[in-house]
């Protein structure tokens, strides 16, 4: 059997709510008179549990809002569960917005090194990459440029690249498939699949349940900041169809 | 049941862990050690943005504190009749000094909130981000010090042993920045409050301390007030700055050397402290 990489216990996180402006103050005042001004909070994810083996690919669909990228930064880290644990057998990269820290005025190479560096790589290592980053994004004559000169979807395409240049052991990926046009994106999915190949831990939210069903090994469907279900592609693709029939 | 998920976590540890009090220091030092990359990333990030799209670049750097302390040495002739020879020498170091400050503070105090979709999409050690922002301004500001070489050639002043004291002036608005930028950025993200009063606080600071003035022409006042004055903890290190560059002995009192050595000090352990205990539930508000 495999180790598991990714380990969730009965984590549960919820964002308090909070009043803005006089509104706070007042609930300052209501306080001190011992009135209960409290508001409930919302709850983002209950209970989950989870275990994610080495080697296995995941998927995670449902609603907006049901808590899907919230899981994917409690197991990142960028959240901590209020209660519960994250566990992980090593650093997870999440791969969401592909244009994280990206600055319009330095050129193409320059933003390759800030992202390289904001993704924890070494200069050096980011060197030795830059070739096959340029190549792959396919912008071999802009890069020298501003990125404000970039197109939307170059840009999109250069952060992919550097996102996915190194490969993870544990990657978590959130709805970034679908940039570029239709060239970039079969290669960009193909790339995907070599990180999968490559023994690590994948997961992926989307909501291209075509795509879902040919990489993932199980599917995990999310419904109000709960674990619906869990299992085969098959069975959670219906579970999730009737969720949105109501 | 509990057996075998302990022996199953072995191999797994917590993402981000909670630390503790005495272990945040420590932690938040190796972070910054860990990602030097990253800062130094950041900080060229920065000041290329600073100077983006302007024909005299980097020069502006030495010509903005210039230009300022033309306007103040102006004002002052106006109001204070004839100044001191080196007059313009002192300004000029109590303008780039206090816009450290002044911007640095500004700039680290907003870094979480500036900086949410970076935080929201990808966890690193967030408190990169204020310690890049004050960086980003000390490079600025030893940068622009050039620009006191042709006064002290003017004035004839021979650089003494003395300036050694502006690296240590230089620390101590750097140790100070940072901590107190530590300290209000988390409630800076509940509050916008905080960035107003952060903004009133070194507009307001730059009258009550020694950047148009210099502590020896406020000596004829009343000898209690100045006591008050001392308490500010940018006094010391403006005078430090002048006296290192024209080699006088600074008219400060040695209590207020330890007053401003030890609030730097303690800003920067309690900030820095503060910060790591918060940061991580504060990201859920951004």
């Amino acid at each position: 059997m495999n180790s598991p990489t990714i380990r969730l216990i009965d984590v549960g996180l919820s964002f308090p709510q909070h009043r803005v402006g006089l509104g706070s103050i007042l609930r300052w005042i209501k306080r001190f008179f011992g009135i209960d001004a409290r508001i409930e909070p919302f709850i983002a994810l209950k209970q989950i549990n989870l275990e994610i083996k080495r080697g296995e690919v995941i998927g995670i669909i449902g609603r907006n809002g049901s808590g899907k990228s919230t899981l994917l930064r409690v197991m990142s880290g960028i959240y901590q569960p209020d209660n519960g644990k994250a566990l992980s057998s090593g650093p997870v990269s999440l791969l969401s917005n592909v244009r994280i820290g990206f600055n319009g005025n330095l050129s193409g190479r320059e933003n390759i090194h800030l992202f390289g560096s904001i993704l924890g790589h070494s200069r050096q290592m980011m060197d030795q990459l830059m070739e096959s980053i340029i190549e792959f994004a396919e912008l071999e004559d802009f890069i020298d440029q501003p990125l404000r000169t970039y197109s939307s979807g170059m840009q999109a395409r250069l952060g992919l690249s550097v996102a996915s240049a190194v490969k993870p052991d544990i990657l978590l990926i959130d709805e970034v498939l679908a940039v570029g046009d239709a060239g970039f994106k079969e290669r960009s999915r193909n790339r995907i699949k070599e990180m999968v190949e490559d023994a690590s831990t994948v997961v992926i939210v989307s909501h291209n349940l075509n795509y879902l069903k040919q990489i993932c090994d199980r599917i995990i469907v999310m419904d109000n900041a709960t674990v619906k279900f869990e299992g085969s592609c098959e069975d959670a693709i219906s579970v999730y169809n009737d969720l949105i029939k109501g | 049941m509990s057996k075998v998920t302990e022996a199953g976590n072995n191999a797994l540890s917590v993402v981000n862990p909670v630390v503790g009090t005495f272990a945040a220091l420590p932690n938040g030092f190796r972070n910054l050690l860990k990602n030097k990359g990253l800062i130094r990333n950041l900080v060229s990030r920065d000041i290329s943005q600073r100077y983006r799209n302007s024909i005299m670049g980097y020069f502006w750097t030495i010509l903005e504190p210039l230009l300022l302390s033309a306007v103040y040495f102006f004002l002052f002739t106006i109001i204070a009749g004839n100044p001191e020879e080196r007059y313009p020498l002192w300004i000029i170091l109590g303008v780039i000094t206090w816009q450290f400050f002044s911007r640095g503070l500004n700039d680290s105090v907003n870094c979480l909130v500036g900086n949410k979709n970076m935080i929201k999409q990808i966890y690193f050690p967030r408190e990169v981000f204020a310690f890049s922002k004050v960086i980003s301004q000390l490079v600025i500001t030893i940068a622009s010090l050039v620009v006191v070489i042709p006064f002290m050639i003017h004035l004839g002043i021979e650089p003494t042993t003395q300036l050694f004291l502006f690296p240590v002036a230089l620390m101590l608005v750097t140790l100070q920045v940072l901590g107190v930028g530590w300290l209000l950025s988390v409630p800076n993200v509940h509050h916008g409050d905080i960035a107003h009063l952060t903004r009133f606080i070194t507009r307001a600071g730059f009258f009550v301390s020694p950047v148009m003035w210099t502590v020896s022409m406020a000596k004829g006042s009343r000898e209690e007030m100045l006591n008050y004055l001392f308490l500010n903890p940018m006094v010391v290190p403006l005078e430090l700055m002048r006296a290192a560059f024209d080699g006088t002995n600074p008219p400060i009192p040695d209590w207020a050397i330890y007053w401003s050595v030890s609030f730097s000090l303690l800003s920067l352990v309690v900030g820095l402290t503060f910060f790591k205990k918060t940061e991580s539930k504060v990201v859920k508000r951004l």
